[in-house]
Protein backbone atom coordinates (compact mmCIF):
# COMPACT_ATOMS: atom_id res chain seq x y z
CA UNK A 1 0.00 0.00 0.00
CA UNK A 2 3.07 2.37 0.73
CA UNK A 3 4.90 1.23 -2.42
CA UNK A 4 1.23 1.95 -4.30
CA UNK A 5 1.24 5.46 -2.77
CA UNK A 6 4.38 6.58 -3.51
CA UNK A 7 4.03 5.58 -7.12
CA UNK A 8 0.18 7.41 -7.48
CA UNK A 9 2.42 10.46 -5.58
CA UNK A 10 4.89 10.24 -8.21
CA UNK A 11 2.67 9.98 -11.08
CA UNK A 12 0.99 12.64 -9.73
CA UNK A 13 4.15 15.06 -9.54
CA UNK A 14 5.00 14.37 -13.01
CA UNK A 15 2.05 15.00 -14.78
CA UNK A 16 2.45 18.80 -13.18
CA UNK A 17 -1.09 19.11 -11.92
CA UNK A 18 0.11 19.96 -8.70
CA UNK A 19 1.07 23.25 -10.14
CA UNK A 20 -1.91 25.20 -9.86
CA UNK A 21 -3.34 24.09 -6.08
CA UNK A 22 -0.11 24.59 -4.63
CA UNK A 23 1.28 27.57 -6.63
CA UNK A 24 -2.28 29.47 -5.62
CA UNK A 25 -1.60 28.52 -2.05
CA UNK A 26 2.06 29.86 -2.16
CA UNK A 27 0.73 32.91 -3.33
CA UNK A 28 -1.87 33.61 -0.88
CA UNK A 29 0.62 32.67 1.82
CA UNK A 30 3.30 35.20 0.45
CA UNK A 31 0.69 37.96 0.50
CA UNK A 32 -0.10 37.04 4.07
CA UNK A 33 3.01 37.45 5.05
CA UNK A 34 3.97 40.62 2.79
CA UNK A 35 4.31 42.70 5.60
CA UNK A 36 5.84 41.90 9.35
CA UNK A 37 5.39 41.90 12.23
CA UNK A 38 2.00 39.62 12.30
CA UNK A 39 -0.07 37.99 15.14
CA UNK A 40 0.83 34.33 15.19
CA UNK A 41 -2.60 32.16 15.81
CA UNK A 42 -4.49 34.69 13.71
CA UNK A 43 -1.81 33.85 10.75
CA UNK A 44 -1.75 30.40 11.53
CA UNK A 45 -5.97 30.36 11.30
CA UNK A 46 -5.72 32.02 7.74
CA UNK A 47 -2.89 29.91 6.60
CA UNK A 48 -5.20 26.50 7.51
CA UNK A 49 -7.85 27.86 5.84
CA UNK A 50 -5.76 28.37 2.72
CA UNK A 51 -4.77 24.65 3.64
CA UNK A 52 -8.46 23.66 3.38
CA UNK A 53 -9.34 24.72 0.01
CA UNK A 54 -5.82 24.10 -1.53
CA UNK A 55 -6.34 20.41 0.27
CA UNK A 56 -9.37 20.30 -1.48
CA UNK A 57 -8.57 21.51 -5.06
CA UNK A 58 -5.18 19.28 -4.65
CA UNK A 59 -7.18 16.70 -3.85
CA UNK A 60 -9.39 16.82 -6.59
CA UNK A 61 -6.89 17.17 -8.91
CA UNK A 62 -5.01 14.30 -7.88
CA UNK A 63 -7.89 11.32 -7.62
CA UNK A 64 -8.54 12.60 -11.32
CA UNK A 65 -5.50 12.41 -12.58
CA UNK A 66 -4.91 8.90 -13.29
CA UNK A 67 -6.45 7.68 -16.09
CA UNK A 68 -8.75 4.71 -16.56
CA UNK A 69 -6.35 1.98 -17.35
CA UNK A 70 -3.80 3.15 -14.67
CA UNK A 71 -6.35 3.03 -12.13
CA UNK A 72 -7.39 -0.54 -13.41
CA UNK A 73 -4.02 -2.02 -13.47
CA UNK A 74 -3.80 -0.43 -9.87
CA UNK A 75 -6.63 -2.26 -8.04
CA UNK A 76 -5.29 -5.24 -10.30
CA UNK A 77 -1.76 -4.77 -8.35
CA UNK A 78 -3.09 -3.98 -5.33
CA UNK A 79 -5.91 -6.72 -4.73
CA UNK A 80 -9.15 -4.77 -4.48
CA UNK A 81 -10.64 -1.34 -4.86
CA UNK A 82 -10.18 -0.61 -0.92
CA UNK A 83 -6.44 -0.91 -0.62
CA UNK A 84 -6.26 1.48 -3.67
CA UNK A 85 -8.62 4.02 -2.33
CA UNK A 86 -6.18 3.62 0.72
CA UNK A 87 -3.21 3.89 -1.36
CA UNK A 88 -4.70 7.01 -2.63
CA UNK A 89 -5.66 8.28 1.14
CA UNK A 90 -1.97 7.85 2.04
CA UNK A 91 -0.65 9.89 -0.78
CA UNK A 92 -2.65 12.67 -0.07
CA UNK A 93 -1.85 12.72 3.50
CA UNK A 94 1.86 12.44 2.93
CA UNK A 95 1.29 15.80 0.80
CA UNK A 96 -0.92 17.44 3.48
CA UNK A 97 1.67 17.01 6.08
CA UNK A 98 4.30 18.06 4.06
CA UNK A 99 2.29 21.14 3.05
CA UNK A 100 1.41 21.97 6.62
CA UNK A 101 4.84 21.57 7.64
CA UNK A 102 5.55 24.35 5.31
CA UNK A 103 2.96 26.56 6.70
CA UNK A 104 3.84 26.15 9.75
CA UNK A 105 7.80 26.71 9.38
CA UNK A 106 7.90 29.13 6.55
CA UNK A 107 6.80 32.21 9.50
CA UNK A 108 9.17 31.21 11.77
CA UNK A 109 11.66 30.48 9.37
CA UNK A 110 11.73 33.97 7.92
CA UNK A 111 11.18 35.32 11.38
CA UNK A 112 7.68 36.60 9.99
CA UNK A 113 5.67 36.80 13.77
CA UNK A 114 5.53 39.65 16.32
CA UNK A 115 6.01 37.08 19.40
CA UNK A 116 8.17 33.54 19.68
CA UNK A 117 5.80 30.66 18.57
CA UNK A 118 5.16 28.88 21.98
CA UNK A 119 4.56 25.05 22.82
CA UNK A 120 0.86 25.21 23.31
CA UNK A 121 0.87 27.39 20.20
CA UNK A 122 2.74 24.92 18.04
CA UNK A 123 0.68 22.16 19.44
CA UNK A 124 -2.35 23.93 18.38
CA UNK A 125 -1.28 25.44 15.22
CA UNK A 126 0.34 22.22 13.76
CA UNK A 127 -3.28 19.97 14.82
CA UNK A 128 -5.13 22.76 13.08
CA UNK A 129 -3.44 22.85 9.61
CA UNK A 130 -3.41 18.80 9.74
CA UNK A 131 -6.92 18.79 10.49
CA UNK A 132 -8.41 21.24 7.87
CA UNK A 133 -5.25 20.32 5.17
CA UNK A 134 -7.42 16.53 5.63
CA UNK A 135 -10.83 17.63 5.92
CA UNK A 136 -10.27 19.71 2.55
CA UNK A 137 -8.77 16.58 1.46
CA UNK A 138 -11.93 14.53 2.23
CA UNK A 139 -14.34 16.69 0.80
CA UNK A 140 -12.95 15.90 -2.95
CA UNK A 141 -13.09 12.39 -2.35
CA UNK A 142 -16.60 12.12 -3.69
CA UNK A 143 -15.85 14.56 -6.55
CA UNK A 144 -13.81 12.65 -8.64
CA UNK A 145 -14.47 11.19 -12.14
CA UNK A 146 -15.50 7.73 -10.52
CA UNK A 147 -18.33 8.77 -9.06
CA UNK A 148 -19.12 11.74 -10.88
CA UNK A 149 -18.74 11.83 -14.48
CA UNK A 150 -18.96 15.27 -15.66
CA UNK A 151 -15.84 17.03 -14.11
CA UNK A 152 -17.45 20.47 -14.65
CA UNK A 153 -20.55 19.67 -12.58
CA UNK A 154 -18.28 17.81 -9.98
CA UNK A 155 -15.47 21.18 -10.01
CA UNK A 156 -18.92 23.30 -9.33
CA UNK A 157 -20.46 21.57 -6.73
CA UNK A 158 -17.48 21.10 -4.85
CA UNK A 159 -17.08 24.70 -5.03
CA UNK A 160 -20.02 25.77 -3.69
CA UNK A 161 -19.32 22.99 -0.83
CA UNK A 162 -16.11 24.53 -0.32
CA UNK A 163 -17.98 28.26 0.42
CA UNK A 164 -20.83 26.97 2.39
CA UNK A 165 -17.67 25.12 4.24
CA UNK A 166 -15.81 28.69 5.26
CA UNK A 167 -19.33 30.84 5.61
CA UNK A 168 -21.15 28.21 7.30
CA UNK A 169 -21.41 30.63 10.44
CA UNK A 170 -22.38 33.26 8.73
CA UNK A 171 -25.20 31.37 6.48
CA UNK A 172 -26.64 29.35 10.01
CA UNK A 173 -27.16 32.83 11.96
CA UNK A 174 -29.52 33.91 8.91
CA UNK A 175 -31.37 30.63 9.70
CA UNK A 176 -34.27 30.48 11.88
CA UNK A 177 -33.22 29.06 15.47
CA UNK A 178 -34.37 25.90 15.33
CA UNK A 179 -32.00 25.10 12.36
CA UNK A 180 -28.60 26.69 13.19
CA UNK A 181 -27.77 23.04 13.89
CA UNK A 182 -27.03 22.74 10.55
CA UNK A 183 -23.63 24.31 10.43
CA UNK A 184 -22.23 21.29 12.16
CA UNK A 185 -23.44 19.57 9.26
CA UNK A 186 -20.98 21.19 7.07
CA UNK A 187 -17.38 20.81 7.37
CA UNK A 188 -16.28 22.75 10.42
CA UNK A 189 -13.73 24.93 8.45
CA UNK A 190 -15.45 27.86 9.93
CA UNK A 191 -15.58 26.81 13.74
CA UNK A 192 -12.26 25.52 13.04
CA UNK A 193 -10.63 29.44 11.86
CA UNK A 194 -12.23 31.00 14.56
CA UNK A 195 -11.25 28.59 16.83
CA UNK A 196 -7.48 29.00 16.34
CA UNK A 197 -8.19 32.89 16.25
CA UNK A 198 -9.31 32.69 19.93
CA UNK A 199 -7.13 30.26 21.34
CA UNK A 200 -4.74 31.73 23.00
CA UNK A 201 -7.55 33.06 25.34
CA UNK A 202 -10.03 30.10 24.85
CA UNK A 203 -10.53 27.13 27.13
CA UNK A 204 -8.13 24.61 26.14
CA UNK A 205 -11.58 21.81 26.68
CA UNK A 206 -12.94 23.83 23.35
CA UNK A 207 -10.21 24.36 21.46
CA UNK A 208 -9.69 20.53 21.45
CA UNK A 209 -13.09 20.08 21.48
CA UNK A 210 -13.23 22.05 17.55
CA UNK A 211 -10.05 20.24 16.84
CA UNK A 212 -11.16 17.13 17.86
CA UNK A 213 -14.32 17.68 16.15
CA UNK A 214 -12.79 18.80 12.67
CA UNK A 215 -10.55 15.10 12.73
CA UNK A 216 -13.59 13.26 13.43
CA UNK A 217 -15.12 14.68 10.36
CA UNK A 218 -12.17 14.11 8.31
CA UNK A 219 -11.65 10.76 9.30
CA UNK A 220 -15.47 10.17 9.26
CA UNK A 221 -15.14 10.75 5.42
CA UNK A 222 -11.90 8.92 4.92
CA UNK A 223 -14.04 6.01 6.00
CA UNK A 224 -17.13 6.76 3.86
CA UNK A 225 -14.54 6.72 1.07
CA UNK A 226 -13.06 3.59 1.84
CA UNK A 227 -16.28 1.65 2.42
CA UNK A 228 -18.15 2.89 -0.11
CA UNK A 229 -14.95 2.56 -2.80
CA UNK A 230 -15.60 -1.82 -2.77
CA UNK A 231 -19.14 -0.77 -4.22
CA UNK A 232 -18.15 0.88 -7.23
CA UNK A 233 -16.48 -0.11 -10.36
CA UNK A 234 -13.02 1.11 -11.89
CA UNK A 235 -12.77 3.82 -14.60
CA UNK A 236 -13.22 2.52 -17.89
CA UNK B 1 -13.20 -17.80 -41.23
CA UNK B 2 -15.30 -21.24 -40.39
CA UNK B 3 -14.92 -23.01 -37.86
CA UNK B 4 -14.37 -26.66 -37.42
CA UNK B 5 -15.03 -29.31 -34.81
CA UNK B 6 -11.97 -31.32 -33.76
CA UNK B 7 -13.33 -34.93 -32.05
CA UNK B 8 -15.48 -34.03 -28.70
CA UNK B 9 -13.04 -31.77 -26.95
CA UNK B 10 -9.78 -31.23 -25.66
CA UNK B 11 -10.38 -31.70 -21.96
CA UNK B 12 -11.56 -34.82 -20.80
CA UNK B 13 -10.47 -34.71 -16.49
CA UNK B 14 -13.09 -33.23 -14.34
CA UNK B 15 -11.55 -29.30 -14.42
CA UNK B 16 -10.50 -27.04 -10.79
CA UNK B 17 -12.48 -24.01 -11.50
CA UNK B 18 -10.71 -20.95 -10.28
CA UNK B 19 -13.78 -18.49 -10.88
CA UNK B 20 -16.96 -18.42 -11.77
CA UNK B 21 -19.65 -16.06 -13.01
CA UNK B 22 -23.31 -17.52 -11.83
CA UNK B 23 -26.35 -15.90 -13.31
CA UNK B 24 -24.48 -12.38 -13.69
CA UNK B 25 -25.93 -9.32 -15.54
CA UNK B 26 -24.68 -5.99 -15.75
CA UNK B 27 -26.18 -2.36 -16.26
CA UNK B 28 -25.01 0.75 -16.95
CA UNK B 29 -27.97 3.13 -16.55
CA UNK B 30 -30.70 1.32 -18.50
CA UNK B 31 -28.44 -0.41 -20.51
CA UNK B 32 -27.84 -4.37 -20.14
CA UNK B 33 -24.65 -4.75 -21.19
CA UNK B 34 -24.21 -8.43 -19.74
CA UNK B 35 -27.65 -10.53 -19.87
CA UNK B 36 -27.60 -13.17 -17.07
CA UNK B 37 -24.50 -14.82 -17.79
CA UNK B 38 -22.68 -17.71 -16.53
CA UNK B 39 -19.23 -18.67 -17.01
CA UNK B 40 -16.41 -20.66 -15.25
CA UNK B 41 -13.04 -20.49 -15.80
CA UNK B 42 -10.88 -23.33 -14.87
CA UNK B 43 -7.66 -24.13 -13.92
CA UNK B 44 -5.09 -23.84 -17.15
CA UNK B 45 -7.55 -23.32 -19.30
CA UNK B 46 -7.89 -20.45 -22.37
CA UNK B 47 -10.80 -19.13 -23.22
CA UNK B 48 -11.01 -16.97 -25.89
CA UNK B 49 -14.04 -14.62 -26.19
CA UNK B 50 -15.56 -14.07 -29.47
CA UNK B 51 -17.88 -11.12 -30.59
CA UNK B 52 -18.76 -8.03 -32.22
CA UNK B 53 -17.71 -4.52 -30.93
CA UNK B 54 -20.26 -4.06 -28.21
CA UNK B 55 -21.11 -7.28 -27.78
CA UNK B 56 -20.09 -7.26 -24.13
CA UNK B 57 -16.39 -8.67 -24.24
CA UNK B 58 -14.77 -6.00 -22.64
CA UNK B 59 -17.25 -5.66 -20.12
CA UNK B 60 -16.88 -9.30 -18.97
CA UNK B 61 -13.35 -9.13 -18.57
CA UNK B 62 -14.01 -6.27 -16.11
CA UNK B 63 -16.44 -8.29 -14.57
CA UNK B 64 -13.85 -11.18 -14.06
CA UNK B 65 -11.29 -8.89 -12.64
CA UNK B 66 -13.66 -8.13 -10.57
CA UNK B 67 -13.03 -4.31 -11.73
CA UNK B 68 -16.84 -4.02 -12.21
CA UNK B 69 -19.45 -5.61 -10.08
CA UNK B 70 -22.01 -7.35 -11.38
CA UNK B 71 -25.82 -5.44 -11.21
CA UNK B 72 -27.31 -9.12 -10.76
CA UNK B 73 -25.79 -12.69 -9.96
CA UNK B 74 -22.47 -12.60 -8.13
CA UNK B 75 -18.58 -13.48 -9.04
CA UNK B 76 -17.27 -16.02 -7.13
CA UNK B 77 -13.65 -16.54 -6.48
CA UNK B 78 -13.00 -20.29 -5.98
CA UNK B 79 -9.24 -20.54 -4.50
CA UNK B 80 -7.50 -17.36 -5.67
CA UNK B 81 -5.79 -15.69 -3.21
CA UNK B 82 -6.03 -11.93 -4.15
CA UNK B 83 -4.14 -10.56 -6.37
CA UNK B 84 -3.28 -13.51 -8.04
CA UNK B 85 -5.12 -11.86 -11.83
CA UNK B 86 -3.27 -10.22 -14.23
CA UNK B 87 -4.67 -7.57 -16.65
CA UNK B 88 -3.54 -7.04 -20.44
CA UNK B 89 -5.84 -3.91 -20.57
CA UNK B 90 -6.44 -2.97 -24.37
CA UNK B 91 -3.97 0.16 -24.42
CA UNK B 92 -1.52 0.75 -22.13
CA UNK B 93 -1.02 4.15 -21.17
CA UNK B 94 2.33 6.11 -22.02
CA UNK B 95 3.10 6.22 -18.30
CA UNK B 96 5.51 9.14 -17.11
CA UNK B 97 7.98 6.50 -15.50
CA UNK B 98 10.11 3.73 -17.33
CA UNK B 99 9.13 0.21 -17.33
CA UNK B 100 12.00 -0.39 -14.34
CA UNK B 101 10.47 2.27 -12.20
CA UNK B 102 6.33 1.28 -13.22
CA UNK B 103 7.13 -2.51 -13.09
CA UNK B 104 9.31 -2.74 -9.68
CA UNK B 105 5.93 -0.45 -8.35
CA UNK B 106 3.49 -2.88 -9.73
CA UNK B 107 5.58 -6.01 -8.77
CA UNK B 108 5.92 -4.87 -4.75
CA UNK B 109 2.05 -3.42 -5.02
CA UNK B 110 1.37 -7.27 -5.39
CA UNK B 111 3.25 -8.16 -2.64
CA UNK B 112 6.19 -9.60 -3.96
CA UNK B 113 9.74 -8.55 -3.40
CA UNK B 114 11.97 -6.32 -4.24
CA UNK B 115 14.24 -9.11 -5.39
CA UNK B 116 12.54 -11.44 -7.17
CA UNK B 117 10.38 -8.46 -8.99
CA UNK B 118 14.06 -7.37 -10.36
CA UNK B 119 15.25 -10.99 -11.67
CA UNK B 120 11.11 -11.29 -13.27
CA UNK B 121 11.62 -8.02 -14.72
CA UNK B 122 14.83 -8.59 -16.30
CA UNK B 123 13.80 -12.03 -17.22
CA UNK B 124 10.43 -10.94 -19.22
CA UNK B 125 12.05 -7.53 -20.70
CA UNK B 126 15.33 -9.76 -22.36
CA UNK B 127 12.96 -12.87 -23.75
CA UNK B 128 10.89 -9.40 -25.39
CA UNK B 129 14.33 -7.84 -26.31
CA UNK B 130 13.17 -4.69 -24.10
CA UNK B 131 16.31 -4.90 -21.61
CA UNK B 132 18.03 -2.14 -23.27
CA UNK B 133 15.01 0.12 -22.57
CA UNK B 134 14.45 -0.61 -18.96
CA UNK B 135 15.56 2.71 -18.19
CA UNK B 136 13.98 4.76 -20.93
CA UNK B 137 10.15 6.47 -20.18
CA UNK B 138 7.48 5.21 -21.73
CA UNK B 139 6.11 8.52 -22.88
CA UNK B 140 8.82 7.52 -25.79
CA UNK B 141 7.67 4.43 -26.67
CA UNK B 142 5.99 2.53 -29.98
CA UNK B 143 2.44 1.30 -29.15
CA UNK B 144 3.89 -2.17 -29.84
CA UNK B 145 6.92 -1.33 -26.78
CA UNK B 146 3.85 -0.47 -24.44
CA UNK B 147 1.91 -3.67 -25.53
CA UNK B 148 4.66 -5.66 -24.52
CA UNK B 149 5.56 -3.76 -21.37
CA UNK B 150 1.59 -4.45 -20.84
CA UNK B 151 2.14 -7.86 -21.23
CA UNK B 152 4.96 -7.79 -18.65
CA UNK B 153 3.04 -5.69 -15.60
CA UNK B 154 0.58 -8.56 -15.77
CA UNK B 155 2.18 -11.73 -15.82
CA UNK B 156 4.47 -10.71 -13.14
CA UNK B 157 3.97 -12.71 -10.22
CA UNK B 158 2.90 -15.69 -12.11
CA UNK B 159 -0.69 -15.13 -11.63
CA UNK B 160 -2.76 -17.69 -12.07
CA UNK B 161 -5.86 -15.87 -14.23
CA UNK B 162 -4.63 -13.82 -17.12
CA UNK B 163 -7.65 -11.57 -18.41
CA UNK B 164 -6.53 -10.38 -22.29
CA UNK B 165 -8.26 -7.73 -23.90
CA UNK B 166 -7.20 -7.37 -27.42
CA UNK B 167 -3.80 -8.33 -26.69
CA UNK B 168 -2.70 -7.94 -30.71
CA UNK B 169 -4.19 -5.02 -31.23
CA UNK B 170 -2.46 -2.02 -32.79
CA UNK B 171 0.65 -3.22 -32.78
CA UNK B 172 3.05 -4.14 -35.58
CA UNK B 173 3.35 -7.50 -37.57
CA UNK B 174 6.97 -8.15 -35.84
CA UNK B 175 5.69 -7.55 -32.29
CA UNK B 176 2.57 -9.22 -32.66
CA UNK B 177 4.46 -12.54 -33.22
CA UNK B 178 6.89 -11.87 -30.21
CA UNK B 179 3.74 -10.65 -27.78
CA UNK B 180 2.09 -14.28 -29.56
CA UNK B 181 5.17 -16.36 -28.79
CA UNK B 182 5.03 -15.39 -25.28
CA UNK B 183 1.41 -15.84 -24.65
CA UNK B 184 2.24 -19.72 -25.50
CA UNK B 185 5.26 -19.42 -22.82
CA UNK B 186 2.82 -18.23 -20.54
CA UNK B 187 0.09 -20.86 -21.29
CA UNK B 188 2.62 -23.79 -21.09
CA UNK B 189 3.07 -22.55 -17.51
CA UNK B 190 -0.33 -23.31 -16.92
CA UNK B 191 -1.89 -20.01 -16.47
CA UNK B 192 -6.02 -19.97 -16.72
CA UNK B 193 -6.50 -17.19 -19.58
CA UNK B 194 -9.53 -15.77 -21.08
CA UNK B 195 -8.83 -13.68 -24.29
CA UNK B 196 -11.15 -11.18 -25.90
CA UNK B 197 -9.05 -11.84 -29.53
CA UNK B 198 -10.15 -11.45 -33.25
CA UNK B 199 -7.14 -13.07 -35.08
CA UNK B 200 -7.76 -16.43 -35.98
CA UNK B 201 -4.37 -17.93 -35.03
CA UNK B 202 -4.01 -16.85 -32.07
CA UNK B 203 -7.51 -18.15 -30.96
CA UNK B 204 -6.73 -21.72 -33.33
CA UNK B 205 -2.99 -22.45 -31.38
CA UNK B 206 -4.10 -20.92 -27.69
CA UNK B 207 -7.56 -21.34 -26.80
CA UNK B 208 -9.02 -24.91 -25.35
CA UNK B 209 -12.81 -23.22 -25.86
CA UNK B 210 -14.36 -20.43 -27.69
CA UNK B 211 -16.89 -18.37 -26.34
CA UNK B 212 -18.97 -16.45 -28.68
CA UNK B 213 -20.77 -13.54 -27.36
CA UNK B 214 -23.60 -11.45 -28.92
CA UNK B 215 -25.90 -8.45 -26.89
CA UNK B 216 -24.10 -9.57 -23.52
CA UNK B 217 -25.12 -12.76 -23.99
CA UNK B 218 -23.06 -15.99 -24.36
CA UNK B 219 -25.43 -17.84 -27.87
CA UNK B 220 -22.24 -20.56 -28.02
CA UNK B 221 -19.75 -22.15 -25.90
CA UNK B 222 -17.09 -24.59 -27.77
CA UNK B 223 -14.06 -27.22 -26.75
CA UNK B 224 -12.24 -28.64 -29.28
CA UNK B 225 -12.51 -26.84 -32.52
CA UNK B 226 -10.17 -25.36 -35.26
CA UNK B 227 -11.17 -21.91 -36.91
CA UNK B 228 -10.31 -21.97 -40.88
CA UNK B 229 -8.19 -19.18 -41.99
CA UNK B 230 -9.73 -17.94 -45.37
CA UNK B 231 -7.91 -15.03 -47.47
CA UNK B 232 -9.56 -12.92 -49.05
CA UNK B 233 -9.49 -10.71 -52.57
CA UNK B 234 -10.42 -7.43 -52.72
CA UNK B 235 -12.07 -7.02 -56.92
CA UNK B 236 -12.82 -3.61 -58.41
CA UNK B 237 -14.79 -3.74 -61.67
CA UNK B 238 -16.59 -1.41 -64.00
CA UNK B 239 -19.93 -2.16 -65.54
CA UNK B 240 -23.26 -2.53 -64.80
CA UNK B 241 -23.43 -4.26 -60.94
CA UNK B 242 -27.03 -5.67 -61.75
CA UNK B 243 -25.62 -7.75 -64.57
CA UNK B 244 -22.82 -8.38 -62.62
CA UNK B 245 -25.20 -9.64 -59.81
CA UNK B 246 -26.90 -12.00 -62.28
CA UNK B 247 -24.04 -13.55 -63.39
CA UNK B 248 -22.75 -14.42 -59.63
CA UNK B 249 -25.79 -15.61 -59.27
CA UNK B 250 -25.20 -18.74 -57.51
CA UNK B 251 -22.65 -17.90 -55.55
CA UNK B 252 -23.40 -18.15 -52.14
CA UNK B 253 -23.18 -14.73 -49.63
CA UNK B 254 -19.79 -16.22 -47.93
CA UNK B 255 -17.70 -16.49 -50.43
CA UNK B 256 -18.91 -13.01 -52.21
CA UNK B 257 -19.37 -10.18 -49.89
CA UNK B 258 -20.28 -6.67 -51.87
CA UNK B 259 -18.79 -4.05 -50.57
CA UNK B 260 -19.28 -1.41 -52.64
CA UNK B 261 -22.08 -0.90 -55.83
CA UNK B 262 -21.83 2.00 -58.42
CA UNK B 263 -20.15 3.26 -61.76
CA UNK B 264 -17.02 1.37 -59.73
CA UNK B 265 -18.24 -1.71 -57.97
CA UNK B 266 -15.90 -3.57 -55.36
CA UNK B 267 -16.01 -7.14 -53.92
CA UNK B 268 -14.49 -9.29 -51.49
CA UNK B 269 -14.02 -12.71 -52.72
CA UNK B 270 -12.44 -15.97 -51.02
CA UNK B 271 -9.27 -16.26 -53.16
CA UNK B 272 -9.81 -20.41 -53.74
CA UNK B 273 -12.69 -19.13 -56.18
CA UNK B 274 -11.33 -15.68 -57.29
CA UNK B 275 -10.80 -16.66 -60.60
CA UNK B 276 -14.34 -18.40 -61.41
CA UNK B 277 -15.99 -15.52 -59.71
CA UNK B 278 -13.36 -13.03 -62.01
CA UNK B 279 -14.72 -15.15 -65.11
CA UNK B 280 -17.88 -14.77 -63.93
CA UNK B 281 -17.51 -10.89 -63.78
CA UNK B 282 -16.43 -10.62 -67.31
CA UNK B 283 -19.26 -12.67 -68.47
CA UNK B 284 -21.47 -10.40 -67.12
CA UNK B 285 -19.67 -7.70 -69.25
CA UNK B 286 -17.82 -6.25 -65.77
CA UNK B 287 -14.30 -4.75 -66.45
CA UNK B 288 -11.56 -5.30 -63.68
CA UNK B 289 -10.20 -2.24 -62.69
CA UNK B 290 -7.71 -4.54 -59.80
CA UNK B 291 -7.64 -7.74 -57.96
CA UNK B 292 -5.37 -7.57 -54.63
CA UNK B 293 -5.12 -9.63 -51.92
CA UNK B 294 -4.61 -9.76 -48.53
CA UNK B 295 -4.41 -11.85 -44.99
CA UNK B 296 -7.26 -12.45 -42.49
CA UNK B 297 -6.11 -9.91 -40.21
CA UNK B 298 -6.27 -7.06 -42.67
CA UNK B 299 -10.09 -7.54 -43.95
CA UNK B 300 -12.59 -5.96 -42.36
CA UNK B 301 -12.40 -7.50 -38.98
CA UNK B 302 -16.33 -7.46 -37.68
CA UNK B 303 -17.38 -8.71 -41.29
CA UNK B 304 -14.82 -12.11 -40.55
CA UNK B 305 -16.74 -12.20 -37.29
CA UNK B 306 -19.72 -11.75 -38.91
CA UNK B 307 -18.50 -15.12 -40.51
CA UNK B 308 -16.83 -16.98 -37.71
CA UNK B 309 -20.52 -16.40 -35.51
CA UNK B 310 -22.49 -17.75 -38.51
CA UNK B 311 -19.82 -20.69 -38.84
CA UNK B 312 -20.19 -21.24 -35.32
CA UNK B 313 -24.19 -21.06 -34.89
CA UNK B 314 -24.80 -23.16 -37.57
CA UNK B 315 -21.75 -25.08 -38.57
CA UNK B 316 -20.86 -27.08 -35.56
CA UNK B 317 -24.55 -27.72 -33.64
Amino acid sequence: MIRLASFLLASYIRSYRYFAPVGSMLIAMMLLYSYKPNPVMDSYAVTSAFLFVGGAWLSFSFLNHAGAVLEQLSVIHAGSMRKYAASQMLALLAVIVFLSAFFLLYPVVMNMFAATVSARQWLIASSGHLALGMLGAGVSYFFQAAYIRNISRATAILLIIVILSIGARQFAAKLPEGLSWIRWAFPPVAEMIDTLMRSDTALLTGVWGVIGYTYLYAFALAAAYWIFSAYRDART
Amino acid sequence: MAVQEQGSGRRNTPAEIILRLEDVSKRYDRRVVIEHMTLEIAKGECTALVGKNGSGKSTLLRLLAGLSRPTEGRRRVEDIRSPTIGLVAEKFPALPFTPGEYLISMGITRGMDKRTVQSEISEWLKRLGMDSYRDVRMSHFSKGMLQKINLVQAVMGKPRLLLLDEPLSGIDTPSQKEVFRLLMDIKGMGTAMVMSVHEPELINQMADRIVLLENGKIVKEERGFRIETVRYATIVFNGDPLRVRQSLEGIGDREVAWVKEGAESEIHVRTNISDHVLQRILNGGGHIVSVSQHEPSEVDLGELLKTAAAALKGGTQ
